[in-house]
């Protein structure tokens, strides 16, 4: 089944300082979308909008169709999950502890851990190649494989919708490519949405279907890779002088841009 | 599918064969060090008696030492103990702080303050000093929560407001032992902690927030396990963070002002006990509150029974003997942290 999310005039806050106003975004397909922009764009915040974590001071969001502040937070739980961009946990939990804990929305307060959550932990630890590690405590884990299991506790909520917040932040180039291929395997396995927050511009070009540009709060541009992922936008969004190239290899192409100097800001 | 369970069975045994155990050896420790408070004195009790009075046949001249003085007393330090560990417990799962113990939150300030305002001023109403312990310490945890709130609680607010109100609280408390300076004598013993005076009445005052904050932690492990991945993730897991967050606090409250009120200034228990745990059985507070729990109880009525025998005829309150154990491990596990 797949999920829709969407958020319609919304004005969101940071505290009491104004973030973005009249916001209205429609995510209505599994596709991978990627929220591109500069630092304290409202990129951020707008991701915990969509995911529960920060309640608009006006506007709604709706997911499936229903006000999403009306449901409980557990029942958003089952169809969207939300990692933050730092997580912490007690370095003696295991792998297969941190997945059950995705487990918890569908818990009531005595019950034991089922059939159909079992199958769902399972799952999400084979989806994210964690089978082997599941004993593992997290603190024996390096950064890339960390973000695994965080990603498998997400994938254990069983989600229609999956929002990262700038997952490979803290990854080195190996981890970084490894975490962006198993999110994408993980939208086509399971037909996910997965919306991100993403700094690396080349990244968000080459496993995006969808971009968003957020600057001061504002969507500056949403559209197919190829109508977002040009020069003017980019420039205009960043404030720099890029060139926009197609890159070939193994033949397959991509787009990647390289920022060669910054423009003065008004 | 059967394959795959048998296969997480071997997976995780060694953890779980440990954490059954030390529940097991919990449970046995506590009997034992239960009956050998209630044995241990200045009048030795066999076991024989002990059987007796439980099933009432006895009716030796050590029942009433039995009934009205040990079982009584032994009772309080047991609740008294799972309460301060219990309370300990929760407070270091929601605030992440490992040094967090119910004086961080006031407590032990407010309790102070209050129960010293009762003996220096009041003397004569010195029976009712359980309730103004009780009292002065909600009321120490209140004032810590009204500044601490801003949209929810904020555990480095909370903690600072915490060490404010204690600051304050802890200048009345000097404040009054200089100003009445010749009645000070029979505030000390309270001050230090103890038991000496536990009696049924104790036990029925303390025993309705031990069952209530018993079980209301137990209830609460996994919204506990969850905050522990910190709060926007709990928030994402369903959990209501700040409503999960100010109901565990107000819990840890009562389950430390109920023992403050009945045991006095008891410290550390509540520090130490939830942190040997945590290296035994791991941070999963479904076994973490049981266990802690269990090992308070017997911490508090071994070291009772060691201050009032080890001495005897003189009687060390438990407080004192419990810092000297406390402090010296306190810093062990701060020179153990600086090292990682």
């Amino acid at each position: 089944m797949t999920g829709t999310l969407s958020i319609k005039e919304a004005s969101l806050y940071y505290g009491k300082h104004i973030v973005s106003e009249a916001l209205t975004l429609e995510f209505n397909k599994p596709e991978i979308v990627s929220i591109i922009g500069p630092n304290g764009s409202g990129k951020s915040t707008l991701l915990k909008a969509l995911g529960r974590l920060l309640k608009p001071a006006a506007g709604t969001v709706y997911l499936n169709g229903r006000d999403m502040q009306a449901m409980s937070s557990a029942e958003t739980a089952r169809q969207l999950s939300v990692l933050p961009q730092a997580t912490q946990a007690p370095g003696d939990m295991t792998v297969r502890d941190l997945a059950c804990c995705g487990r918890l929305p569908y818990q009531t307060m005595f019950s034991q851990l089922g059939e159909s959550d079992r199958q769902a932990i399972d799952m999400a630890l084979e989806s994210t190649g964690l089978v082997d590690m599941q004993k593992r405590s997290l603190s024996s884990l390096s950064g890339g494989e960390c973000q695994r299991a965080w990603l498998a506790m997400a994938l254990a909520q069983k989600p229609q919708i999956l929002l990262l917040d700038e997952p490979t932040t803290y990854l080195d180039i190996h981890y970084q490519l490894e975490l962006m291929e198993l999110v994408n395997r993980l939208h086509r396995r399971f037909a996910i949405t997965v919306i991100m927050v993403l700094h690396d511009l080349n990244h968000a070009a080459r496993f995006s279907h969808r971009l968003i540009a957020v600057k001061k709060g504002q969507i500056m541009a949403d559209g197919s890779v190829q109508q977002v992922f040009v020069k003017s936008t980019l420039e205009k969004l960043y404030d720099v002088k890029v060139t926009v190239m197609e890159m070939g290899s193994e033949g397959k192409h991509y787009l990647a841009c390289f920022p060669y100097c910054s423009m003065e800001t008004d | 599918m059967e394959q795959l369970i048998s296969q997480q069975s071997v997976i995780n045994d060694k953890r779980s064969v440990r954490r059954q155990l030390t529940l097991f050896i919990g449970a046995a420790l506590l009997l034992l060090a239960m009956g050998i408070g209630i044995a241990a004195g200045a009048v030795p009790i066999t076991l024989h008696e002990i059987w007796g009075t439980l099933l009432g046949t006895a009716n030796t001249e050590n029942y009433r030492i039995i009934n009205y003085l040990r079982i009584p007393r032994v009772l309080c330090g047991v609740m008294v103990g799972a309460n301060l560990a219990l309370s300990g417990c929760i407070l270091q799962g929601i605030l992440r702080n490992p040094l967090a113990d119910p004086g961080i939150i006031g407590v032990t300030a407010g309790a102070g303050l209050a129960a010293m305002a009762l003996m220096l001023i009041a003397p004569e109403f010195t029976s009712l000093v359980p309730f103004a312990a009780f009292g002065g310490a909600l009321v120490a945890v209140i004032i810590v929560f009204l500044l601490a709130w801003e949209n929810g609680i904020n555990p480095l607010r909370l903690i600072l407001a915490g060490v404010a109100v204690a600051a304050f609280f802890g200048g009345g408390t000097t404040a009054l032992s200089v100003f009445f300076s010749d009645r000070i004598q029979g505030t000390v013993t309270w001050l230090a902690g103890g038991f000496s005076g536990s009696s049924w009445q104790h036990v029925y005052m303390i025993i309705p927030y031990s069952i209530v904050g018993i079980l209301a932690s137990l209830c609460s492990c996994r919204k506990l396990n969850a905050l522990q991945l910190g709060d926007e993730v709990a928030a994402s897991l369903g959990v209501n963070v700040q409503r999960s967050r100010g109901l565990l606090v107000a819990l840890a409250a009562l389950l430390a002002a109920s023992a403050v009120s009945v045991a006095g200034l008891l410290g550390f228990v509540g520090l130490i006990v939830p942190h040997i745990m945590r290296l035994l059985v791991g941070s999963d507070f479904e076994y973490l509150l049981p266990v802690s729990a269990l090992f308070g109880a017997i911490l508090v009525v071994g070291a009772d029974t060691a201050a009032r025998t080890i001495f005897s005829p003189v009687e060390v309150p438990v407080g004192i003997f419990l810092s000297f154990l406390g402090a010296p491990f306190f810093l062990y596990l701060l020179k153990r942290r600086m090292k990682h």
